[in-house]
């Protein structure tokens, strides 16, 4: 393959493999980035909006706990122009309420009335400067009449007639719903009894807890499950704070003694007592019996919340000696949702609360949830938390994985590189080698031609003239010794090239080393009718220097043979010197002609080897441009240089020897 | 009429093969001419009379290509060996489809250049003879008894020369050949400082033994030469 296009082509074409397996690698590699980014993204923003559910049912179950906490007979109306025993919701409205109210035999009351009838009435005039602190604001009259028409609203639910309370006084269907909602059974409420995680969701939770990789973490069903899962907490959470009925009946059971009228819950408690004291265990067995008074007191639910007509209402079903009846608590559902979100802001600054309305049939039990197992719906209002904040974030910058990326192509640019300039050398180098090839074929032929033909005329006696004879025979010598130096030339060089070149370093004169060369220099000369005149001086000729002798005759016969090609024109100078000079590191051979000399553009070239055609040959002189080079790396090898030095007429090379 | 000698040009730079080759070839008996370098042999080539060049390729100045290429415009069917170091076959290829009838790779041995020399030489001349006859629009010519046949039935007998003449412009037909051309390869003399009236002589004679058809079979081709077909 000695074609250097295909030799380009081939390497082209491994270049853009290698480039595009990059290019993929590179893209792969960005998307996955990428990916992971929005991964972990994705699991930051989950974890946010479990964070803000947290503080959101946090901060609701504290206003449930609280409004669970009164007692019934704080939400009867009390008249403030009779009365000055007053409970707290006589007083005051609290933070997020508009009212409290009371249903009870069709007629709605509220404790924060006091005895308000209706506007116009004489009860303003009739109250004390005191009283006067503590009667309705304009605002909560207005609401106190919205609340009248919201609970006495007729028609809007035909359809639960037959789930009224038939206690129920009220002629109305919201008061019936109201109530019905009020007396659920709460097992099936899914606000008290929170769903159960799966079991992918409590090992998913376990493998948070552990050392679980990145990737399942960031998938999303996994997130999916732990929100389920963190929700599930969330209710319980908040169903111990609001079910306080214990506490609730306690606090009645300290007032008047009340006849035991329900015992729905005993049976399931007594049972275990009465095995307990069957059993011998009298002290279990009495403290059972304790709270089975307590639990045998008035029957007050737990507050639920409900949705009606766009307002947000806290209902309880009581029933107590002063009989059955409805009470709740109307909230003010859009600062309540102010102050949730106000609490999340930090979180997710764009939040929004959305109502959860369910239908009828969810909220009297009768259909499952279909938000049960929405796990952004809160666990103590209905509210479901929209969070309002994409999961997108675009890695930016010199990430590690670019930083890494970035390497990889710098390096396989610098290979590519690297390889382009190696493979042009080595294709360069292949180049003049198969011209040098040439070179020395077309060098070794034109002698061995001369011989062929000279011998057969002499063999054939096609020469009877002596002199030609004669001629003849020094022509032979002549190609011969022609042929013998361009062979030494290309053995030298080819010994160099394998390292293989082994210095014979001995001690010698100046002066007996130019005594042992000069005369085949001199011959060489002559042979191109030029003269050698060697010139050493007595201090450098006594000189001892240690060099490989035959290597120095090889360069100073070339620097004289090339003297002998290239000044011996008509108009040159016949005349070539050998110099011996000391210099500061030892000695210089300086082989001087007066011929045309070297162009500056030629005399980088001039030391590179086979930098010679057999073409520049025929127009320039017989060569193969290797003895130049040859004798600069035989200098350096001997510890010394061969450069041209520069002179007004003619060509000076000068070989340094270091001593 | 005695012919001369063949005249061989031997355009080569090496002195001591341009030696070699010269005293070999006039051993032999050949006429010999010799150039050292690309701008003297081209110079020969173009100028000189001979009947065979042999040609080195690696000259200085010009290459034996350019001389090749040269002789291709201005001397076309001019006998060329080419004598080269470079043996590679793309270069073999390129000088034979230049028109050179022959390529010798050094070193070659005397016989085998005498030999080759001698193939080549017979080739030329062979080249002229062609075919024995040749019929024409009116008539033919049998080369083999130097007579024309008219369709009127009159013979009439060529010269040695006219019948020559008639040969090479044959070999050459459809092209039209210069008179110094004619003068070189059927005179065989230098056709430097000689009257070319002798050829348009011979023309004359052979357009009137070829009968009424003459002028269409042997056509002048003004500021050129002469062509046959």
């Amino acid at each position: 393959m000695n074609k250097p296009w295909i030799i380009w082509s081939l390497s082209a074409l491994c270049a853009i493999l290698v480039f595009g397996a990059m290019g993929l690698i590179t893209r792969h590699t960005l998307g996955l980035e990428k990916e992971r980014a929005h991964a972990e993204a994705r699991a930051e923003l989950e974890e946010r909006i479990r964070l803000s559910l947290w503080r959101m049912d946090t901060a609701a179950a504290g206003i449930l706990a609280e409004e669970n906490n009164r007692p019934a007979w704080h939400f009867r109306d009390v008249d403030l122009r009779k009365t000055t025993r007053l409970t707290p919701l006589n007083l005051d409205v609290p933070e997020n309420i508009k009212l409290h109210f009371e249903v009870k035999q069709g007629q709605v009351s509220s404790p924060q009335l006091n005895g308000w009838t209706q506007p116009g009435s004489q009860w303003d005039a009739q109250l004390s400067p005191v009283q006067q602190g503590v009667k309705l604001t304009q605002q909560q009259q207005n609401n106190w009449r919205t609340l009248q028409g919201l609970l006495q609203n007729d028609g809007t639910f035909q359809g639960w007639q037959a789930k009224r309370n038939h206690q129920s006084q009220l002629t109305d269907d919201n008061l019936g719903v109201i109530s019905a909602i009020a007396r659920r059974d709460p097992a099936k409420d899914a606000l008290i009894e929170p769903a159960k995680p799966s079991q992918e969701v409590v090992e998913a939770v376990q493998q948070r807890k552990g050392e679980s990789s990145a990737a399942v973490r960031s998938s999303v069903a996994y997130q999916n499950n732990y929100n389920v899962a963190e929700k599930s907490k969330r209710q319980e959470i908040v169903k111990k704070s609001v079910d306080n009925r214990a506490m609730q009946q306690k606090a009645w059971s300290g007032g008047a003694k009340m006849k035991k009228s329900s015992t729905k819950t005993a049976p399931s408690v007594q049972a275990p007592a009465a095995a307990l004291a069957e059993a011998g265990d009298a002290e279990i067995g009495k403290k059972l019996a304790e709270s089975q008074e307590l639990l045998a007191g008035p029957h007050i639910s737990s507050l639920r919340p409900i949705w009606l007509a766009g307002e947000l209402l806290l209902v309880r079903d009581v029933q107590d000696q002063s009989g059955r009846r409805v009470q709740g608590v109307w909230l003010d559902a859009e600062a309540l949702k102010e102050t949730l979100l106000r609490n999340i802001r930090d979180l997710l600054p764009n939040a929004e609360l959305e109502p959860v309305r369910k239908s009828l049939r969810v909220m009297l039990g009768e259909e499952p949830d279909p938000n049960e197992q929405d796990p952004m719906v809160m666990a103590a209002l209905p509210w479901r938390l929209i969070p309002g904040e994409m999961a997108v974030v675009e890695p930016v910058g010199w990430t590690p994985m670019r930083k890494t990326l970035g390497v990889a192509w710098i390096g396989a640019l610098f290979a590519a590189l690297a390889a382009v300039i190696l493979l042009r050398g080595v294709v360069k180098l292949s180049e003049r080698r198969a011209s040098f090839v040439s070179s020395v074929t077309h060098e070794l032929r034109t002698p061995l031609t001369t011989f062929s033909l000279y011998s057969d005329m002499l063999a054939e006696g096609m020469v009877q003239d002596e002199t030609k004879q004669r001629e003849y025979l020094q022509t032979l010598r002549k190609e011969s010794s022609r042929l013998t130096h361009l062979v030494e030339n290309v053995l030298a060089y080819s010994r160099i090239e394998r390292g293989s070149a082994r210095a014979r370093v001995e001690n010698v004169r100046v002066s007996a080393l130019i005594d042992r060369i000069c005369e085949r220099l001199r011959q060489r000369a002559e042979e191109a009718c030029m003269e050698l005149h060697c010139e050493v001086s007595p201090e450098v000729a006594a000189r001892e220097i240690q060099v490989d002798t035959t290597a120095v005759e090889q360069i100073l016969f070339n620097l004289v043979d090339n003297a002998s090609k290239y000044a011996s024109g008509k108009d040159d100078g016949k005349v070539i010197e050998l110099r011996a000079l000391e210099t500061r590191q030892g000695i210089a051979f300086q082989v001087c002609d007066q011929g045309p000399g070297v162009p500056k553009s030629e005399q980088r070239k001039l030391f590179r080897a086979f930098h010679k055609s057999a073409q520049e040959a025929a127009h320039t002189k017989p060569g193969v441009g290797l003895g130049l080079a040859l004798c600069r790396r035989l200098a350096r090898a001997l510890g010394g240089d061969l450069r041209i030095v520069d002179q007004e007429k003619g060509a000076c090379f000068e070989l340094r020897l270091r001593v | 009429m005695m012919k001369a000698d063949p005249v061989i040009l031997v355009v080569e730079d090496d002195a001591a093969v341009r030696q070699g080759v010269v005293d070999s070839l006039s051993f032999s008996g050949y006429q010999v001419l010799s150039a050292a370098d690309g701008r003297e042999g081209m110079e020969q080539a173009l100028r000189a009379s001979y009947q065979l060049l042999l040609l080195d390729l690696v000259l200085p100045h010009h290459s034996g290509f350019d001389i090749l290429e040269a002789l291709r415009k201005e001397r076309p069917g001019q006998p060329v060996i080419i004598l080269s170091a470079r043996g590679e076959e793309a270069d073999r290829v390129k000088g034979l489809t230049m028109g050179a009838d022959d390529y010798v790779v050094k070193p070659f041995s005397v016989r085998e250049l005498l030999a080759r020399v001698d193939a080549v030489l017979r080739r030329s001349s062979e080249r002229i003879v062609g075919s024995d006859r040749y019929p024409f629009d009116g008539g033919e010519i049998d080369f083999s008894r130097r007579e024309v046949s008219l369709e009127n039935g009159d013979r009439k007998e060529l010269s040695e020369r006219e019948s020559d003449l008639m040969r090479y412009l044959i070999a050459n037909s459809g092209r039209a050949v210069a008179r110094d051309e004619l003068l070189r390869q059927v005179w065989r003399i230098d056709p430097k400082n000689i009257e070319t009236r002798t050829i348009d002589m011979h023309v004359a004679h052979l357009r009137e033994k070829l009968g009424p058809t003459g002028a269409n079979v042997l056509v002048t081709v003004r500021g050129k030469g002469y062509r046959v077909g």
